[in-house]
């Protein structure tokens, strides 16, 4: 009674609604396809299920024939059955091949939905959530959302479908060794999902344990050279193997409990089976049954039983796959980065500014707070009534203490945020009469750390400007001192860039990136400390790049070296 | 390894036992209901109630086998799994620091914690199952055999051609499965890569580009998909139809067994109930194969890890005596060294320069010259190829290694911090460092009223789930570090290269104090940052190739003078 209390409410929680809206709308991704998704789930149902009980039938034919001493009449049914057995598979083919290129296609949709919605979030989540942390959480949950459509669904549908199919003949065979078969699997049901729930926690806990352990082997191999010079390395051991000791301890009282259910699972098989067999005998004597009929029916409540159990199995890994799609819709309803960001107009400087100036700051507020969370350290404002005009042409240098806000006007600058108070215009247009894009479109940006994307030198260049020709890129390189040692590479502009440029010194990949804005040919060019992790040669060729380019642009440089500060024509000092 | 699954082999035998015993109790139960069939169509009436108590005694007994199954084959693979992870963390950190360096530390680590994985999987799932596999066959193949040889003789005559069939087939379906796979990691590195750059990104309006492309490899990807699909459905219907086949043989040559009067109709029953049993196994034991192929290569990855040989314990130096001033901390004279011991690729050719103790001592250079490879040669990460290098006056080869790094403390542009509190991270420079030492060092690094300021101060969590530090906190961390390890040489790496002008500050004071009293050793890119130091060696082409300080350089005008030009 317990257990079919347990059962019913297991089945109410499974079966909120939240999750049932969560499934259709994941299912309604599809869109018109559904309809031959599900059919083709039905047709490689039928068709698995089909041949099974087709195999049936020929173990009765066989042992009736073997009971009554008679092999006239079995070549018939043994071939009958092998061709319905041959077009039960292709049935099968049929309907798998349609339904994998249906979920795939169907998975494909929404991994672009993601990750096309993961590039259009506004700059603050960037900042406040360590890229790889949210793209590997998203694609986990992507994927195991897109299982929904390339196996969850199938298999859970399939079970239950063929548990029906498999019953009918079943029933045929003997009803009432069926039903006292169908009784045995439901108790094992219930004993499974009386372990669920423990065999779950135990699995949490052995993944907490398991990233423990993983930690700790983690720092003994990237902290080997603090290793070798400190004396920390017996004490890391020590931190590992007490990891692996209390890894290995829940291991062990984890093995009793799974121990525990196979071996429950193990007696009712027994139980099912001898208690099958030997009522099946008893029925036999009593002449209720036909020996043929009983091998039978034994063939299938084997594959029966599997497919009864496979429900109580996958019906939680589908939640589980729900829960994981709930997340992704969570993220594919979070809000996008406006066209344009809305701005209370300012009463005292509304219009737009003469043509000589490019760029325009006045009297601007801005503080981290008003993004929701603190991706600066500290609260209070970074700008404050933060004022400067660059007239076109000129070399700007902007200079102030760490943390002044220096980087925070430059992602103003770009639109990255909206301000607090005041107003900025770029080429005599204000901001707020400009969406993002028209803003970005003027402005080329290198920031300090130049990210190349993995792709070849040359595609990392033409990003600078879509359709810019090898010519275009092989000029802007010239431009930014870059052409001589890309030649020297021996895939030259073909070279493959590694995981995060890794091939390229510091100095190489910063005149990459200016590469990359010389071919935007954009009126703005921003620099963010373009040279400060750079050695004294890289940063004169990188220093002499930016110099060439002056004149026909206006170029802003956020720096703190004197020697950057000495080539400027203004210098613009940020805070204190 | 092998080791460890000997050792704990006494668990995998108890496994067997109650495997086979499980099995032994099937057959049993199979046998008794064979013979009572028999005696049914005999026509004899049997009483239902002879048989009750050994399939009560079955049920009991197979419970209880498939209970000691099931525990003793997992807590053999936890136990190897623990004495592995035992001797391989303890063997880590003696392997030579240029195992790492060579392999780089971050591909070690990938695969090793796969490879750790995969072991798991073996001990825990591959091996069991085969063995439970292989127990199911070999005792139902027994049983059949006292039933009638010829059966056994079918099944088995039918089955290699299902064995091939099935093997061509995993191999297939594995090969597809990785291709799959390589579409998808493209298609995931891809979107990474939009991801990190998404400054880049944003700032260039690629939005549209970057779909496009992502839209591109996805569609890829599906396509490989739906190819894949094809080949391996048709390879199932051919594996279905293949394996059916000899289970209709078994069958009917059954039944003609039946006719001939050489087994009955309850043998027969129980041949076709026991052909059901050993069907899947038979297949599973092929399908392993491939299973057990792929353990192999990670087992044989951290067997050669395991091989590796760890560091020489052969110095006899554990102390530094106190040796006079007038011994030079540091002597080299004609050092050699090549990675990899590679003659035409020489880092280092024919260095000589000294020390003394108690200096101030500077490595310029161009990048790619090896100053950093000296540091590496000074701690004895790598041992140099030809030459002579003392340390305070005793040869290197005397020297403890461990009593030799003692010697060293280094402060340089990437620090590390291991993942847990700011207190551990600083406390790691001493063996049983106090409250007060630690306090200490930071106050001296310059960190602690920084540290302070954070709300849990000292036990703030540093790493991925902790605080972030800017570059320059790191570093100075890392000062504290050195503060509190007191070494008599300091390794000064640039220290200041990535941080801005207020922190370079703080860090050149904290320099500065912890520089006083010891022999000090900087490599520098930035030459303003070495213009006090006593004497400054100018690394090219793996020699010195000039010596002085930063006046005497400057009236050289050499490349020293050059390179200050530049500057």
């Amino acid at each position: 009674m317990g257990n079919c209390w347990r059962e019913g409410e297991f089945m109410r929680k499974c079966m909120q609604r939240d999750d049932l809206n969560t499934f259709f709308r994941f299912m309604g991704l599809m869109g018109d396809r559904l309809p031959v998704y599900l059919g083709a789930i039905l047709i490689s149902t039928i068709g698995d299920a089909g041949r099974k009980i087709a195999n049936s039938y020929l173990i009765q034919s066989i042992v009736t024939a073997a009971q009554d001493k008679n092999v006239d009449n079995v070549l018939l049914p043994v071939l009958g059955n092998f061709a319905v057995f041959v077009v039960c598979l292709l049935l099968w083919r049929f309907g798998i091949i349609r339904y994998n290129i249906e979920g795939r296609t169907g998975a494909g949709k929404v991994e672009k939905l993601v990750f096309s919605k993961a590039m259009r979030l506004p700059m603050s989540y960037y900042e406040q959530n360590h890229s790889s942390d949210f793209m590997s959480r998203l694609i986990f949950d992507t994927q195991k959302a897109s299982d929904i459509y390339t196996s969850r669904l199938r298999r859970l549908l399939a079970a239950v479908l063929s548990t029906v199919a498999y019953l009918i003949p079943m029933f045929y065979f003997s009803w009432e060794l069926t039903l006292c078969m169908v009784g045995i699997s439901l108790l094992v049901f219930a004993a499974d999902s009386l372990f669920a729930k423990p065999l779950k926690k135990a699995g949490v806990r052995l993944s907490d344990k398991n990233k423990v352990m993983l930690e700790k082997l983690t720092s003994i191999l990237s902290g080997m050279e603090l290793i070798k010079i400190f004396p920390v390395g017996a004490r890391l051991t020590q931190e590992y193997e007490t990891a692996g000791r209390e890894y290995y301890q829940i291991q062990k009282s984890t093995n009793r409990l799974s121990a525990g259910l196979e071996s429950l699972n193990q007696m009712f098989d027994l139980i099912g089976t001898l208690a099958f067999l030997g009522l099946g005998i008893w029925f036999v004597s009593l002449g209720r049954v036909s020996l043929g009929a009983l091998t039978a029916l034994y063939s299938l409540y084997g594959t029966f039983r599997y497919a009864f159990l496979d429900i109580g199995q996958y019906l939680p890994q589908m939640m589980n796959c729900i829960a994981n799609a709930e997340k992704l819709f969570a993220f594919i309803d979070m809000e996008e980065e406006p066209e344009q960001w809305t701005q209370e107009p300012v009463s005292d400087d509304c219009q737009d500014i003469g043509e000589e100036i490019m760029l325009s700051v006045r009297n601007v507020d801005f503080s981290y707070d008003s993004l929701g969370g603190g991706a600066c350290n500290g609260g209070g404002n970074v700008l404050e009534r933060f004022s400067m005009q660059v007239r076109k042409g000129s070399y700007v240098a902007v200079v102030g203490e760490s943390g002044c806000g220096k980087s925070t006007l430059a992602k103003l600058l770009l639109g990255f945020y909206p301000v607090g108070a005041g107003s900025m215009s770029i080429g005599g247009k204000a901001y707020r009469n400009l969406t993002l894009h028209e803003i970005r479109q003027l402005i080329a940006y290198v920031p300090q750390e130049p990210y190349l994307y993995e792709a070849s030198i040359a595609e990392n260049i033409a990003y600078g400007r879509y359709g810019a020709s090898r010519e275009e890129v092989i000029a802007a390189a010239k431009a930014a001192n870059a052409h001589e040692f890309i030649t020297r590479l021996p895939d030259g502009y073909d070279t493959v860039l590694g995981e995060r440029g890794n091939t390229l010194s510091g100095g190489e990949r910063q005149r990459i990136a200016i590469a990359r804005a010389v071919i935007r040919n954009a009126p703005v060019m921003l620099l963010d400390e373009a040279t400060s992790a750079l050695d004294n040669e890289s940063e004169s060729l990188v220093q002499e790049a930016v110099r060439k380019l002056r004149g026909n642009r206006t170029i802003l440089m956020i720096a703190h070296r004197p020697s950057t500060i000495a080539a400027a024509d203004v210098v613009v000092r940020v805070g204190g | 390894m092998v080791r460890a699954g000997l050792r704990n082999g006494y668990m995998l035998l108890l496994f067997i036992l109650a495997a086979v015993g499980l099995n032994e109790i099937i057959l049993l139960g199979n046998d008794l209901i064979a013979q009572a069939a028999d005696e049914v169509l005999g026509g004899q009436q049997i009483d239902f109630s002879t048989f009750i108590i050994p399939l009560v005694w079955m049920i009991v007994l197979g419970t209880a086998a498939s209970y000691c199954k099931s525990i003793f084959g997992n807590h053999y693979s936890a136990m190897v799994q623990r004495d592995v992870r035992a001797s391989l963390g303890k063997h880590l950190v003696r392997l030579p620091f240029s195992y790492f360096d060579e392999k780089g530390s971050g591909s070690i680590m990938t695969r090793l914690i796969s490879d750790m994985d995969e072991l798991g999987r073996f001990f825990s799932e591959i091996l069991p199952n085969l063995l439970v596999n292989v127990i199911a066959v070999v005792t139902a193949t027994i049983y059949l055999v006292q039933m009638d040889v010829r059966l056994i003789a079918v099944l088995f005559a039918s089955y290699p051609v299902m064995l091939v069939v099935a093997d061509r087939l995993s191999k297939k379906l594995a090969w597809l499965a990785q291709k799959l796979r390589s579409h998808m990691d493209a298609c995931n590195e891809k979107a990474y890569d939009a991801i990190q750059g998404i400054v880049i990104g944003r700032s260039y309006n690629l939005y549209e580009v970057q779909k496009k492309e992502i839209d591109a490899v996805i569609d890829q990807k599906v396509e490989q998909a739906c190819k894949s699909t094809r080949i391996s459905s048709m390879g199932w219907v051919l594996k279905n139809i293949i394996t059916t086949i000899p289970v209709i043989l078994c069958y009917l040559f059954a039944l003609y067994e039946t006719m001939q009067g050489r087994i009955t109709v309850g043998e027969m029953l129980a041949f076709t109930v026991i052909l059901s049993r050993i069907l899947n196994p038979i297949g599973d034991i092929v399908f392993c194969a491939n299973d057990i192929r792929e353990a192999g290569v990670s087992l044989k990855r951290i067997r050669e890890i395991d091989n590796q040989e760890e560091e020489r314990t052969d110095g006899r130096i554990h102390t530094l005596s106190q040796a006079g001033a007038d011994v030079p901390a540091i002597e080299w004279n004609g050092v050699c060294f090549a990675y990899g011991g590679s003659k035409e690729h020489a880092v280092l050719k024919n260095m000589s320069f000294r020390v003394e103790t108690g200096t101030q001592t500077a490595f310029v250079g161009g990048s790619g010259e090896g100053k950093t490879t000296i540091f590496k040669l000074l701690c004895g990460f790598y041992d140099r190829d030809e030459g002579q290098y003392r340390l305070f006056g005793h040869p290197f080869e005397e020297w403890d290694l461990e009593a030799a790094r003692s010697c060293f403390s280094e402060v340089s542009q990437n620090v590390f911090l291991f993942p847990g509190t700011i207190w551990q991270n600083v406390a790691c420079g001493k063996e049983h460092a106090t409250d007060e030492e630690v306090v200490q060092a930071c106050r001296n690094a310059n960190i602690h009223d920084f540290i302070a300021s954070l709300p849990e101060g000292y036990e703030t969590l540093v790493g991925e789930r902790g605080v972030r530090l800017s570059g320059g906190q790191r570093q100075r961390i890392s000062i504290a570090r050195a503060f509190l390890k007191d070494a008599p040489i300091l390794l000064l790496d640039e220290p200041t290269a990535a941080v801005d002008v207020e922190a370079e500050q703080k860090i050149q004071e904290a320099v500065e104090r912890i520089a006083s009293g010891r022999t000090v050793i900087v490599i520098a890119h930035r030459l303003s940052t070495i213009r006090n130091a006593g004497r400054i060696y100018v690394v090219n082409g793996g020699k010195i190739a000039e010596t002085g300080n930063h006046g005497e350089l400057l009236e050289r005008r050499g490349i020293y003078a050059e390179m200050y030009a530049k500057g």
